[in-house]
């Protein structure tokens, strides 16, 4: 599904991602974990193609994934969504069906308004909303697209407790279907029960990977101790 | 062709949106309204003047020109340059569109939406153009002659702020500005003046300003080099689309900063947060210690003496300081070979005033108001007019030494006027403190304005009653007084004015005092 290779990505004289190398398999949550300054957030968005790779590359589905028909199938949920001030939630729901060539998503479209609360803000401009309501329509914006792979960069900031139980319901139906998700996020609890794998980074490098049952071993840890423990803070 | 139709929808979708969000908040009408009566009034006194001289549109033409090219490298340089928003980002730069139709469907949109700005513009002068015999056919070429100028700048602006990111973005601006503005100086120096060279049709030949220039002057009279200038103007827009096409496949990266920067300073602007500030950064990396003490409100005078350390040579004197010396040694040396008639206090009389219409015209984004949006201005427990003594403090005891060093040097040479310089000096400080605190009365009454730039000329015209008024009280006291005894008249206005100033500061502090306690952050 996602195959990245030697990814380096380097701004001037900074190395913020450094030679990693992984695979997401259809039907697979993968968590991207790490402190900030980790380089999470700058391999997301390499892969997404808004930032462009110093060296290696970057498969989705066998496709180059800064080439069109790559785009049609993932989605990405952005850290900080910002929408169209003058556009209603529907409005950007339209626009992304018609930018993915969508044709049935008013059912889905509404469940999903529905499952986040967000019915009644239906007709309402972006710039009335606030920020959290901003993320959930992002969020809804790229489940009607339903690519095969979803980038989530810190999906639950922001979001009230009842998105939060929500977005991990949908992670769960999303997987269920076979589509892959991949999460970058710094609060752990929040991952710890859904991910299929976890990949932690620390100074643009993975420096552990694998199953979070296969990384504790037999040790009776959670997945916090883990994370310090790799990460040298603990 | 889909591709396209989805991107125009959306836009469509938002015009819509936004006038129809008028009916909802009427209160956002209160500013076009005013826009709409100030135009109407400005095409009723620009009917009643007579014609204007061709020189006249030729300097015009020219400073607009080069105005529009200046903030455009000045946009790279701070790299601001970019047709997109976040949302645009967030959108279509994951979505299955082509990365070259939105370039070129945003670089239009941009372009085009100057071009509304232009025509407006032509619009607000066709009165005095009609006036000046041109027909509205003619104006037409003057319209053109602006469009290409605009459809020439944005490609030029993202061409150099996408090479700003792979080479040295300061060798890019010394390009731009050596390829652009430099050779404007040559028909000046040719010409030997700075008006002649800009009145004369050499620099019709000078690129995209000079062609520009020559197509929008055809309106007056029809210029034998019309069709080459049109030819080289249209040739350029080719070549760089051309060129943007076969070069840009993947320019989101590059964008993405600039996009951030842009919306940073676009949301900035829309809450009138842009600073307006002369810094330098002497002392970025220098650790800096403050001897006093300064507890509650006088934590801000604390905060505030920090950031002038850091930004200037020191916390009272800076490069604003350096700019009242030039004027106050300039004035005085252009006076000794005789550029201007006036006597030297009248001079330093109208020097006052342009500084004083300065600071009001650009005051109102200064430091200071900012504080009102903090949470800890509210929760520190103090007082709050002591509170906003403390925010304004370090600037106006700035002020009161940038002041002083601009009418000593003058009161020295022209001794026997003095008392006039001190009273000068007086009566511009104490206006400039009512300057800062109607900044921040008004800034509480104004705090919830979505959009503070629209709101800037009707909040301007409050600022200005607030401080032209007491000035105009102090005035007629200061004639009226005069009559009674007998003193010299710019003396007893001056004093006046600075009387009746403090008065009003007073009744300023009282009432930011009253809406600040009210205010629900």
């Amino acid at each position: 599904m996602l195959k990245v290779t030697n990814l380096t990505k380097k701004y001037k004289d900074i190395t913020a991602v450094d030679n990693i190398s992984f695979q997401v398999n259809k039907g697979e949550i993968i968590g991207l974990l790490g402190p900030n300054g980790a380089g999470k957030s700058t391999t997301i968005k390499s892969i997404v193609g808004l930032l462009k790779v110093t060296s290696g590359t970057i498969l989705i589905n066998g496709k180059i994934n800064d080439s069109i028909e790559a785009k049609k199938d993932f989605a990405y949920i952005p850290e900080f969504p910002k929408l169209y001030d003058n556009l209603s939630v529907w409005e950007h729901i339209e626009f992304i069906a018609k930018a993915y060539k969508i044709e049935n998503y008013k059912d889905q479209a509404l469940k999903y308004l529905e499952k986040y609360d967000m019915l009644n803000k239906k007709n309402k401009l972006a710039s009335e909303l606030s920020k959290g309501m901003q993320q959930k329509v992002s969020i809804i914006c790229n489940l009607i697209i339903d690519p095969e792979i979803y980038f989530f960069d810190e999906p639950m900031i922001g979001l009230d407790p009842k998105a939060i139980k929500e977005t991990k319901n949908i992670f769960i139906e999303l997987k269920n279907k076979g589509k892959s998700v991949f999460i970058s996020t710094h609060l752990l609890d929040s991952i710890e029960k859904i991910c299929d794998k976890i990949l932690i980074m620390k100074d643009g490098k993975i420096i552990t990977k694998g199953s979070i049952e296969e990384l504790k071993g037999s040790k009776e840890i959670t997945l916090e101790d883990l994370f310090l423990e790799a990460t040298d803070n603990g | 062709m889909d591709e396209l139709k989805i991107l125009i929808n959306k836009d469509i979708n938002q015009v819509k949106n936004y006038f129809r969000e008028f009916k909802e908040n009427k209160k956002k009408m209160l500013p076009i309204l005013f826009y709409i009566l100030w135009f109407i009034f400005m095409l009723n006194s620009q009917s009643e003047t007579n014609s204007y001289s061709i020189n006249y549109f030729k300097n015009l033409s020219f400073a607009i020109l080069s105005f529009l090219l200046i903030i455009s490298i000045t946009n790279v340089y701070f790299e601001r340059t970019s047709y997109f928003n976040m949302a645009d980002v967030n959108f279509l730069f994951t979505a299955p569109i082509s990365p070259k139709t939105i370039l070129l469907y945003s670089i239009f949109k941009t372009s085009w939406k100057q071009l509304l700005a232009a025509l407006f513009m032509f619009i607000f002068l066709s009165p005095s153009l009609i006036s000046s015999g041109i027909l509205f056919p003619e104006i037409l070429l003057g319209v053109v002659g602006y469009a290409l100028f605009i459809f020439s700048l944005e490609p030029i602006c993202f061409i150099a702020s996408k090479l700003g990111k792979k080479y040295n973005l300061k060798t890019i601006i010394i390009i731009l500005l050596l390829l652009f503005i430099l050779p404007i100086t040559i028909p000046m120096i040719i010409k030997k003046s700075i008006i002649k060279g800009i009145e004369s049709n050499l620099m019709n030949f000078i690129p995209l300003i000079g062609w520009s220039r020559g197509i929008f002057m055809s309106m007056f009279k029809i210029n034998s080099n019309l069709f080459i200038f049109i030819f080289l103007q249209l040739s350029f827009i080719l070549i760089i689309n051309l060129y943007i096409l076969k070069t840009t496949s993947n320019y989101f990266e590059d964008m993405l900063s600039s996009t951030e920067n842009k919306s940073k300073y676009i949301e900035n602007k829309k809450r009138g947060k842009n600073k307006f500030q002369l810094k330098m950064n002497f002392n970025k990396n220098k650790s800096i210690s403050i001897k006093h003490n300064y507890y509650g409100s006088k934590a801000f005078h604390f905060k505030n003496k920090l950031i002038s350390y850091r930004n200037d040579f020191h916390y009272l004197f800076g490069i604003e300081t350096l700019i009242f010396l030039i004027l106050s040694i300039g004035a005085i040396i252009i006076k000794n070979i005789k550029f201007y008639d006036y006597s030297l206090i009248t001079f330093f009389t109208y020097l006052t005033i342009i500084i004083l219409y300065i600071y009001t015209l650009f005051s109102i984004n200064t430091n200071g108001q900012e504080e009102l949006d903090m949470p800890f201005f509210y929760l520190i427990p103090d007082n709050n007019i002591k509170k906003i003594i403390a925010v304004n403090q370090l600037s106006i005891e700035r002020m009161i030494l940038n002041s002083l060093v601009l009418f000593i040097i003058p009161s020295i040479v022209d001794i026997r006027n003095i008392l006039a310089y001190f009273l000068m000096f007086i009566m511009f400080n104490s206006i400039y403190i009512v300057i800062k605190f109607s900044n921040i009365l008004i800034r509480s009454i104004f705090r919830k304005e979505t959009d503070f730039t629209l709101m800037l000329p009707l909040i301007k015209i409050f600022q200005l009653f607030l401080i032209a008024i007491p000035s105009l009280v102090g005035a007629i006291i200061g004639s009226l007084l005069n009559n009674i005894i007998n003193f010299d008249l710019q003396i007893v206005i001056f004093i006046s004015i600075f009387l009746t100033n403090i008065s009003i500061l007073l009744i300023q502090l009282v009432l930011t005092d009253l809406i600040i306690s009210r205010i629900e952050i």
